[in-house]
């Protein structure tokens, strides 16, 4: 689809590779302060990196060079080097009492984790592992009762109701093969997230929030994954909102008049797709913007050019 | 501590001391807040309180205040935490929806107190950062809860404040729709505020044309009035005409005062013609969307290339219309 172009570097392949391999052990070191403060997501962390290193080699290289599957060191003299796998870190950070996953060990069990353990599983071909199989009725008890009256969910027991949280269950029990059959109210859930449509054809976290691109994503998607894209009052107008994102730089912003962002290229261009309208932008522009995101000396891609990765 | 579940004030304490290192940390809050409600409990055993749901939860009025300066301070450095902004809604919860209910009784004035005080402190976020996505979705949350008349009409006010600060900012455009269909009890614009809103987004765009947010305002108001003619309390064909009609003629006699002034070509800004369009659309007449096909076919080629294929299928759905 786009072809190389002289406005903008080339793709830093292996340097990117080297980078998400990197993060990994740089933020499990003791001292690392990113580590710390990204803790609680450490769940969502792992699986945007193994996503991004699977587009980049393959599986076997991500399993081997992430230890996704199979712990680092068998060799018993070297302590410092053993670590669990990364299915295995999974599964310790599943919480019995809520039946979720949490972000982290010892974390309560929250919707948001529990999508991307289901997911880092379905990378990892691991959907049939027996611990997962044996708690499985759990989870998915886990993500039942987070339906509310209205069709909404919310994100834990207590916790807040947001669309970003429809999309992850939605997500999860279709992954886990459980949409169908009556465990959660797919229409009810569905007429939810209709009900968040704004007057500029786009969706935000409660019904009447700003239309804004990343919440835009989780309820296209989630309405795509219930099958009922028929509820979108003004499809058209939706991705016109879409296309409208597109900034001269090529980027692309998450809302009128805010900066383009690297991260909105996925938000955007996922919703695009599924409506059939991703040649609504220049596609060919966007990955230019990409580019010249990326650093050049250590991999990794900035949210714009010349900030960090 | 945490594993003997022991709620207490040094439990507390404990927690505050962990958010300060990491206050993302959603459990950390959680585990905040069952102390905060085994403390607000009237039995003097905080240890065997136990919370069910949010719902029954009734947090002392003097700790939610504590806790909301607590959540205050730290997020002051971090206004996008989700969880912070969360903490705030849910020791709030209860109180508020208590004084929806208009029964004046002390709980009524110690809430109505907190509401004043929680839209102010939400306004000071705004004025650091006047886009904050959960400021903006916490403040409708607190309108909508109280639901009082005098609430909403102020909030038209503090829309308008925000605009004339920035008329860029989209969030505020987007409250102002919210606030005038007070939350999503109104489903339509009456006429008389249709006209005057679409007055006001012209007043705007006129400002600054190159500015999304008023013309999506204005076009998606005419829009919504098309559901209303000829409904039973509706509008007529001809007040609609007159409205469409009006927001058409005046969008090309503000873009005529920007050009003169300016010496720039009005159509550079690809959302005039976008909205010329849509309205000509509307109007569905022959002559109307050969026109909206000579503005969609200026667009591709040399006002909006970056767009170009959009523009061309709306071009070819005007001539499907023009054919039937």
């Amino acid at each position: 689809m786009t072809t190389p172009n002289a406005n903008a570097p080339p793709f830093y392949h292996n340097l990117h590779v080297h980078y998400i391999e990197n993060l990994a052990s740089k933020i499990d070191a003791p001292s690392s302060y990113e580590g710390a403060v990204t803790e609680h997501l450490r769940m969502s962390g792992i699986y945007w990196s193994l996503t991004a290193l699977s587009l980049l080699v393959s599986p076997q290289q991500v399993d081997e060079r992430m230890h996704l599957t199979k712990q680092q060191d068998h060799n018993p003299e070297n302590v410092l080097k053993q670590r669990p796998s990364i299915v295995d870190f999974v599964f310790s950070c599943y919480d019995e009492k809520s039946g979720g996953f949490g972000g982290n060990q010892n974390q309560d069990g929250h919707i948001l984790y529990t999508l991307s353990a289901i997911q880092i599983f379905a990378l990892a071909d691991a959907l049939q592992d027996p611990r997962l199989t044996s708690i499985q009725k759990k989870i998915v008890s886990f993500i039942q009762k987070l339906q509310q009256a209205d069709g909404s969910f919310a994100g834990d027991e207590w916790g807040e109701v947001d669309t970003r949280f429809s999309y992850c269950a939605l997500s999860a029990l279709s992954l886990l093969n459980h949409l169908d059959g009556d465990i959660i109210e797919v229409d009810m859930a569905a007429e939810y997230i209709a009900s968040c449509q704004n007057f500029d054809g786009g969706f935000g976290c409660h019904p009447g929030a700003e239309s804004h691109a990343g919440q835009i994503f989780c309820c296209v998607g989630a309405l795509s994954i219930a099958r009922r894209l028929d509820l979108l009052r003004d499809p058209e107008l939706l991705c016109w909102w879409l296309a409208e994102r597109q900034c001269d730089s090529g980027g692309l912003n998450g809302r009128p008049e805010k900066q383009a962002d690297v991260c909105y290229s996925w938000w955007i261009l996922s919703s695009l797709c599924i409506l059939g309208r991703v040649d609504w932008i220049r596609g060919d522009k966007l990955a230019e913007f990409i580019l010249k995101c990326q650093d050049e000396d250590d991999g990794g891609i900035a949210d714009r050019p010349a900030d960090m990765p | 501590i945490f594993k003997k579940e022991e709620k207490s004030e040094r439990a507390l304490e404990l927690t505050a001391t962990c958010l300060r290192y990491n206050p993302a940390n959603y459990t950390t809050w959680w585990f905040r807040r069952q102390c905060l409600a085994a403390l607000s409990s009237p039995s003097s055993d905080s240890a065997s309180a136990t919370s069910t749901k949010s719902e029954l939860i009734f947090f002392n009025p003097d700790l939610i205040e504590k806790d909301l300066r607590l959540a205050g301070a730290m997020g002051g450095s971090n206004p996008k935490n989700y969880q912070i902004w969360y903490h705030r809604r849910n020791l709030l919860e209860n109180l508020f929806t208590e004084c929806s209910s208009k029964k004046s009784d002390a709980n009524h004035t110690d809430g109505m107190r907190l509401v004043h005080d929680e839209l102010d402190y939400i306004a000071e976020v705004l004025e650091n950062d006047a886009k904050n996505y959960h400021a903006w979705s916490h403040r409708q949350w607190v309108i909508k809860t109280i639901n009082q008349e005098i609430l909403w009409t102020n909030e038209q006010n503090f829309t308008n404040d925000l605009i004339v600060e920035d008329i860029r900012n989209n969030s505020a455009w987007n409250h102002r729709w919210f606030v005038f269909h007070r939350g999503r009890k109104l489903s339509h614009f009456c006429i008389n505020s249709a006209t005057s809103e679409a007055n006001y987004a012209l007043e705007k765009i006129a400002l600054d044309p190159y500015n999304e947010s008023p013309w999506n305002y204005m076009i998606a108001l005419v829009k919504e009035q098309i559901r209303w003619v000829d409904a039973n309390d509706g509008i007529s064909k001809e007040v609609f005409l007159t409205l469409l009609n009006t927001c058409h003629d005046m969008s090309i006699e503000v873009m005529k005062g920007f050009e003169e002034s300016t010496k720039k070509d009005g159509k550079e800004c690809f959302h005039y013609l976008s909205t010329l369009i849509d309205m000509l659309e509307i109007k569905a007449d022959a002559d109307s969307c050969k026109q909206a096909i000579g503005y969609a076919e200026e667009l591709e080629t040399r006002y909006d290339p970056i767009r170009k294929k959009y523009w061309r299928m709306r071009a070819d759905q005007l001539r499907d219309k023009i054919q039937e």
